[in-house]
């Protein structure tokens, strides 16, 4: 099953993040390219940087681009494992705030796990 | 999944670990290859009647533990092994074996054993071949079928890599450090990158590439990286395979036949090998990495991100080769260099690169030289000299699918 797992930041130590951390994401990486759990993974740049949020409300659509977002960062990356079942995905994900824990303290955040829809089986 | 595919996973995931584990256990390749079949026959055994247990990683473990200490506790007839089996053992009793995952030098037992494949004494076929039986986890016969040849003769290489490394004591040696550890490091990145090569574009055979090579390759980049995570080229190494490899399958026709870089479907790249080895890549560069493979990774990024050969940015592909030829002073880097010259700048100035290329005898023999310098002589209007150079170059191809590619090229310039 397919899952994508967005990284939520709400607390950000340091403007950078330290070496260390690039060091513990890479082996988490490369453990779930060697075990072909992962399929993709990426970062995303902040949203009041570039971006924007779309929204439909009330008959208009409008878009916002500017600084009037709630938090933050709204996601900063993402990762999308072919895992078993959910709580593999949200495992996969412990682990990567684990990670952060250690090399980052004081870093706050959260996974949001979501499954896929798959078409079911011929 | 049933029992059995549960025993090959969990092989194939965890055969590096428990047998760098087992190494440091029983000192010795083959026994603690031994002591990890019996405790694979044991799963494949008890599983379908137990199930397959919850961890089956830290099973395979106990269970290939527990068969070291037997066979350090019984008889006296191999009292030799035993002896030196009981100088890993007396440590490894005083452990509780449920522990072994979580110990700390997991990691460092597992890159003992990349280490132990491409130990010095041995040559780079055999350290290929070793490290796929080791660290990737295939039988003789999956590495006979990947590299064509009987399993007869890799089973015949693989013991005689044995006996080498046991002779030469190193299965003992301490962890080395410095610069040592360095010049290992680079050794088992470049047999890594070999294995890769291999599969990319075989030397020898019928077909162009092999691609279960370059998955085993990119799998045990990827092992790699874990072991030694504060190496930038490790993640650089896992970033360049994934983008090549994100190629392979605009590379062949329906047929199997070659297609080259500028004839591919690139909505065919794999996006998620690609999208994996940015995220690599990105990793390297964080750590600060600046070495040849972050070079050749971003050269290969620079492909990835190009939506056709003519948008490609050639000048700075160009500049990522002037720098990696300087770091490297390879013939074959400084060809493809004249490739990036020629996309760039144009044919002519590409060619005068490979022109001088042409007197150094490092590339004699080599089947790219002259199909570099046909493709440039054609892309000139030289038709006749072009023909000459294909021809050349078919006859130096090492297998059957390339050769008829570029026999091909010449005789269509010779119409």
């Amino acid at each position: 099953m397919k899952f994508i797992c967005m990284v939520h930041e709400t607390r950000r130590p340091t403007p950078e993040p330290p070496p260390e951390l690039f060091a513990a994401i890479g082996a988490l990486q490369a453990e779930n390219t060697a075990d072909g759990s992962i399929v993709e993974v990426g970062g995303l740049r902040p949203v009041q940087e570039v971006g924007a949020i779309v929204t439909l409300t009330g008959g208009s659509v409008s878009t916002t681009d500017g600084p009037f977002v709630e938090t933050k960062e709204l996601v900063g990356g993402y990762a999308v494992y072919d895992v078993p079942d959910a709580s593999a995905a949200a495992e996969k994900s412990a682990r990567f705030l684990a990670v952060h824990q250690e090399a980052w303290p004081g870093w706050e955040g959260w996974i949001e796990v979501r499954a896929y829809y798959e078409a079911p089986a011929p | 999944m049933d029992a059995a595919d549960a025993v090959e996973e969990a092989w194939r995931t965890e055969s590096p670990r428990l047998l760098g584990a087992l190494l440091r256990i029983t000192r010795d390749l083959d026994r603690a290859e031994d002591v990890a079949q019996e405790a694979l026959a044991q799963a494949l055994a008890q599983w379908p009647e137990s199930g397959v247990p919850d961890n089956p990683a830290a099973w395979l473990m106990t269970t290939a533990r527990r068969r070291a200490m037997d066979l350090f506790r019984a008889g006296e007839r191999r009292q030799r092994a035993y002896a030196e089996v009981a100088a890993g053992v007396g440590e490894a009793v005083e452990e509780a074996a449920e522990d072994a995952y979580v110990e700390d030098h997991v990691e460092d037992d597992v890159l003992r054993l990349m280490f132990l494949c491409c130990h010095p004494s041995l040559s780079d076929d055999t350290r290929t071949v070793l490290t796929l039986r080791m660290v990737a986890g295939l039988s003789s016969r999956e590495i006979a079928r990947a590299y064509l040849t009987s399993e007869s003769t890799v089973a015949t290489r693989i013991s005689r890599a044995k006996r080498t490394l046991a002779t030469a004591r190193a299965a003992l040696e301490e962890e080395p450090v410095g610069a040592e550890r360095k010049e290992r490091l680079a050794s088992v990145m470049g047999v890594i990158y070999l294995l890769f090569n291999e599969g990319y574009a075989a030397t020898a055979g019928e077909d162009w590439m092999r691609p279960a090579l370059c998955a085993e390759a990119v799998r045990v980049a990827a092992i790699l990286a874990t072991v030694v995570p504060d190496e930038p080229e490790a993640h650089a190494l896992l970033a360049l395979l994934e983008l090549q490899a994100s190629r392979l399958p605009a590379r062949i026709d329906e047929d199997g036949a070659p297609v080259l870089l500028d004839d591919q479907d690139r909505s065919r790249w794999d996006a998620a090998a690609i999208s994996r080895g940015y995220a690599a890549l990105r990793i390297a560069g964080d750590l600060g990495g600046d070495g040849p493979y972050v070079v050749q990774a971003a050269i290969a990024a620079e492909h990835a991100r190009a939506p056709s050969v003519a948008a490609t940015d050639w000048v700075r592909i160009a500049a990522l080769y002037a720098r990696l030829a300087r770091a490297t002073d390879s013939a074959v880097i400084e060809l493809n260099r004249a490739v990036a010259l020629a996309m760039a700048y144009g044919a002519e100035t590409g060619l005068r690169v490979v022109d001088d290329l042409a007197a150094t005898p490092a590339l004699a023999g080599y089947h790219l030289l002259p199909a570099v310098r046909g493709d440039l002589l054609a892309r000139l209007g030289r038709d006749a000299e072009a023909a000459a150079e294909f021809a050349r170059a078919a006859a130096l191809a090492g297998n059957d699918r390339e050769r008829a590619l570029l026999q091909d090229r010449a005789d269509r310039l010779s119409r």
